[in-house]
């Protein structure tokens, strides 16, 4: 069973231990609005122009079946409900502006490209990490894969929203070595507000998931006008108090904006145009704040 | 000998030598200008005390009788040089091989194979010098009174009148070298006699009584034998600018022991001792690593050289052999090393890849571990070879617009046919290189004997004739293909672009060449081909080519080896400093490189190749592309500070052991933040203390040429 990914970055030093190879399934239930990955959100393939790039040739334009394509000072204008994304733009421009996100992947074809780095991993203690987009949306794929890396004897890593039902999760308990689940706003009507989907059945899924005996690491971007406060955090901080040293560990991720310019190439509005980083003052001082509540807190 | 009080703290006095070497490489840009070489240590000479005494009617001076006369005469009147602060006397002075006008003996002319050199832009070697390693070992153990005696005894040996000359030269040149020494003796000497301050009359007085014991003796303390190294280095380098060191950790060993046991030295005197010996002269120096029988070599003292690293922190050319019985606490170390400091020290080199390379010569084991990283890119078995490291090459980019350029005539033009051609020329050009070292090896005693790298040497003295001449051991012959990644490019973007894609034919590529993509539609093509699939990329036509160029540069190489193997001709990739050179003697190439500009850099891809992470790109690439027959193709790592971090010490740790778990022999690595570099290149003298690894070298980034700080802060952003 094939998977769409959007690309195998290399060289992943904040997806679990050591070096490692993170796959970014493509296709997302939730629509978190500070997103930085909002090309994976489609599970289809889509077009995109990186900024800069276009030297203005025009090869583009004349290859365009549907006509979608258009020159415009330093870039190319994309008629999106016209492109087909047939990818001959692709083909013709010069430069790489123009780019299709998304390909189709068999699991053994994903393995030998993560295999070569397997020198790296041994020597670090890394290994895979899936991530995406919700990787457990595409359970099939996802699971051959996860197989052939165990008998590869690769370390397996798995990104999770847990906002699936809980046996996709269950499926792959055998195959994963660590989890990293997002809790990511405490109260439900702003978890709904900010993601699109209320937080309860992800609250079930981490239970069930820490009570098996999982190695599970839960993260929570800090999103400024979200969940920066002390009520957001603490809430978050006492809810996995009660796990005890059965929760391998709490992260707390600066909202940054790395992301932004993802959205002008796919064509997407940005929820959080304009929003400032958050400041490291005010992320380390959150951080010291949920460290008073648990300890193990990063 | 004198002792400094036990537990002092040496930092002042280092500080001040640091300081020191700052003004005099200020000096020397001043005076003398830029230079895009190493460091070397080298001071400004006092003008008009030296010049050379040439033998021949162009003014340069040849052969055995001249160059002792010279160097002796020199020897005779170079200046002193008495510090205080330092715990060793010495520097050199004079370039003596560089101020010849003409390096090679007109008598023994290579016109037979000018035309070729030319055609494929080759670095021939003829008449260059040193570039093998001494064995340090061997000047510690027997002093010069002792190797005094052995030519004595070799002299009784062998008796015609040529090689009793032979003798008669080398004595001479260590008699004017204990001449030297003993001005600095009588130097340090009156310096004491009016030095106030307690601290430096001490130092100065054992300074001096350092020298006497081994102006004759062989060492017996720390503080004797990196005298007595820097001596010969001294007088090595001004000959013919050697700058090859050796296992430093195990050669000074047994002192520092012997010294710890008799009570006679504390680990701040050993810092203090060995931070004056790196501050001395760049040398290159291992440090880990297996003995002949494997076992690992660092000590205790291997942690005091780096120690003493750490407070120099300027321009060091130290190798950490890594192997698998290395002591992981070294490697920690360097690591952290070149994380902290950001001065492209420490190197690393594979053990793994480099021994059972070199064993593909034939040779067994316990030689293999012996041969050492002890220069720029390169390994030697101190004492035992002739290498000609570092001094020829092969621009292999030009050899492609040979090819190219012969296959224009042709009606049906194709990557395969294109290939047979660029194989062709490339066994012509490695063939001619060859054929100059032939050349080098059969007159070079006429021209430039090593005087000097023949006393520490097994062979020269045992049958009174010179190393270059039949006295190694071995001749282990280098000869380096430059400018790999632009031929595989190249190649790949022609059946990429052309053959598989159609996306432009035959005569377009040529008027893209012949214009330099300054014609209609060129930035566009320009574009187009630079972004074809690399080498440095996996499973890419680029990776594919570069292992074709790899697979016949490496045969055309070995198949130079003489028929009873005494000769081996031994392949690698390196460009050294030439890549500027050699670009500007190469067209417009297909990969979108314009006319004149920089070929890439040895065995690297080209710059912006990496289209996921470009650290674990570069260390697959390059440990995949090695020769493989023992000498290096080295991996030049421009490490994104983002990554370097001290958080990051294992990781980069990590990817250095993996690099040499795949195959890679030599690690050299830069952390420069994108904001200095930019502020150095503006305005250098603001930066007199940055260094840079520029190859297997490192430089004061001031020193360098405009051209040349270009190169390195296009190489530091695109990274």
């Amino acid at each position: 069973m094939k998977g769409t990914i959007t690309t195998i970055q290399r060289m992943s030093v904040h997806d679990g231990a050591g070096i490692r190879s993170t796959l970014f399934l493509k296709g997302c239930n939730l629509r978190c609005r500070w997103c930085h990955n909002p090309e994976t959100w489609s599970g289809r393939v889509q077009l995109q122009q990186s900024a800069g790039r276009c030297i203005g040739c025009g090869s583009c334009v004349k290859t365009c079946a549907a006509s979608a394509l258009a020159l415009a000072p330093e870039r190319i204008r994309i008629d999106r409900k016209v492109c087909t994304v047939c990818g001959a733009c692709v083909e013709a421009c010069p430069s790489g502006a123009l780019s299709l996100v998304g390909e189709h992947i068999e699991p053994c074809e994903a393995l030998r490209r993560v295999k070569r780095d397997m020198p790296f991993f041994r020597q670090t203690g890394g290994g895979v990490t899936v991530s995406g987009g919700e990787p457990l949306l595409q359970m099939e794929f996802l699971t051959e894969f996860l197989a052939l890396c165990r008998r590869e004897g690769i370390v397996t890593a798995v990104e999770s929203n847990l906002s699936v039902e809980w046996r996709c999760v269950e499926t792959l308990l055998p195959l994963v070595d660590q989890w990293m689940c997002d809790f990511k706003v405490f109260d439900d009507t702003l978890h709904r507000a900010m993601t699109g989907v209320g937080n309860g059945p992800i609250r079930e899924n981490l239970e069930k998931l820490i009570g098996s005996g999982a190695k599970v690491v839960v993260r929570t971007p800090v999103v400024p006008g979200v969940n920066d406060n002390e009520t957001e955090i603490g809430n978050i901080c006492r809810m996995l108090q009660r796990f005890g040293n059965r929760l391998q560990g709490y992260e707390l991720l600066r909202f940054h904006t790395l992301g932004f310019d993802k959205f002008a190439a796919l064509g997407l509005e940005n929820p959080m145009a304009g929003t400032p980083e958050l400041t490291k003052k005010c992320f380390e001082s959150l951080r010291d704040f949920a460290r008073t509540i648990l300890e193990t807190t990063k | 000998m004198m002792l400094m009080e036990p537990q002092m703290n040496y930092d002042s006095e280092l500080a001040r030598l640091k300081a020191k070497k700052q003004a005099q490489t200020r000096e020397k840009i001043e005076k003398e200008g830029i230079l895009d070489e190493d460091d070397y240590g080298r001071i400004v000479p006092q003008e008009g005390v030296w010049r050379i005494r040439p033998n021949h009617a162009d003014g340069s001076f040849y052969g055995f009788d001249a160059w002792a006369e010279n160097f002796c005469s020199l020897m005779d009147v170079h200046q002193v040089y008495v510090d205080p602060d330092d715990a060793l006397a010495g520097r050199w002075c004079y370039f003596m091989s560089k101020m010849r006008p003409n390096k090679w003996n007109p008598d023994y002319p290579y016109d037979h194979l000018r035309e070729r050199i030319e055609c494929y832009d080759i670095i021939h070697g003829i008449g260059d010098d040193a570039h093998f390693a001494p064995d340090y070992e061997m000047g510690l153990r027997l002093g010069w009174g002792g190797l005094l005696d052995k030519i004595a005894y070799y002299r009784t040996i062998n008796c015609t009148e040529e090689q009793q000359h032979f003798y008669d030269l080398h004595e001479r040149a260590i008699r004017s070298i204990q001449g030297w020494i003993r001005r600095h003796i009588d130097e340090a000497r009156r310096l004491a006699a009016a030095e106030h301050d307690e601290r430096r009359r001490r130092n100065l007085l054992a300074m001096a009584e350092t020298n006497e014991n081994i102006v004759e003796q062989p060492p017996r303390t720390l503080r004797e034998a990196c005298q007595w190294i820097v001596w010969f280095h001294l007088a090595s380098r001004t000959y013919n600018r050697d700058g090859a060191g050796g296992q430093i950790d195990a050669l000074l060993r047994p002192f520092y022991e012997q010294d710890l046991a008799a009570g006679r030295i504390t680990d701040a005197e050993a810092v203090y001792y060995l931070a004056c010996l790196l501050i001395n002269d760049p040398v290159y120096w291992q440090l880990g690593g297996p003995d002949a029988e494997g076992k690992d070599q660092t000590s205790a003292i291997s942690f005091l050289i780096l120690d003493a690293a750490c407070k120099v922190d300027s321009s060091l050319n130290i190798t950490i052999r890594v192997h698998d019985g290395l002591d992981p606490k070294l490697l920690r170390y360097g690591v952290e090393c070149l994380v902290k400091y950001r001065n492209g020290w420490p190197r690393f080199s594979g053990d793994k890849a480099l021994v059972a390379g070199f064993m593909r010569n034939g040779f067994d084991e316990r030689l293999a571990r012996r041969r050492i990283a002890v220069g720029c890119n390169w390994m030697s078995l101190p004492g035992l070879e002739y290498t000609m490291n570092d001094l020829v090459k092969v621009n292999l980019a030009k050899v492609f617009e040979v090819a190219y350029r012969e296959m224009k005539k042709d009606a049906g033009r194709t990557t395969e046919r294109l290939w047979r051609l660029f194989a062709s020329h490339l066994k012509l050009a490695v063939h001619t290189a060859a054929e100059g070292i032939r050349h080098h090896l059969k007159y070079q005693k006429y021209n430039e004997p090593e005087l000097l790298l023949n006393l520490l040497s097994h062979g020269p003295m045992e049958k009174g004739c010179d190393v270059s001449d039949g006295g190694a051991q071995y001749y282990n012959l280098s000869i380096d293909g430059a400018g790999l990644a632009v031929v595989a490019d190249s190649f790949a973007v022609l059946e990429q672009r052309i053959e598989q894609e159609n996306r432009l034919d035959w005569a377009t590529m040529d008027r893209l060449l012949e214009t330099d993509f300054q014609c209609a539609d060129g930035l566009k093509f320009q574009t187009l081909l630079s972004r074809s699939q690399r080498y440095g990329q996996a499973d890419s036509l680029g990776r594919k080519w570069a292992l074709a160029v790899r697979d016949e540069f490496t045969a055309a190489v070995r198949n130079e080896t003489s028929a009873d193997g005494r000769y081996k001709f031994i392949p690698g990739f390196f460009s050294w400093a030439n890549t500027v050179g050699f670009g500007l003697h190469v067209g417009a190439t297909p990969n979108g490189r314009r006319a004149g500009t920089p070929i890439s850099h040895g065995a690297n891809p080209c710059a912006g190749f990496a289209v996921d992470d470009a650290s674990l790109s570069l260390a697959t690439a390059i440990a995949e592309i090695q020769p493989g027959y023992g000498n290096t193709a080295p991996m030049q790592w421009e490490l994104d500070p983002s990554l370097a971090g001290a958080e990051s010490v294992a990781l980069i740790e990590g990817i250095i052991k993996a690099h040499f778990e795949m195959g890679g022999t030599l690690i050299n690595a830069n952390i420069m933040d994108r904001n200095t570099i930019l502020a150095a290149h503006a305005d250098p003298s603001k930066y007199p203390d940055l260094v840079v690894r520029i190859t297997g070298f490192t430089a004061y980034f001031a020193m360098l040429s405009p051209e040349f700080r270009q190169l390195v802060v296009d190489r530091v952003l695109e990274n």
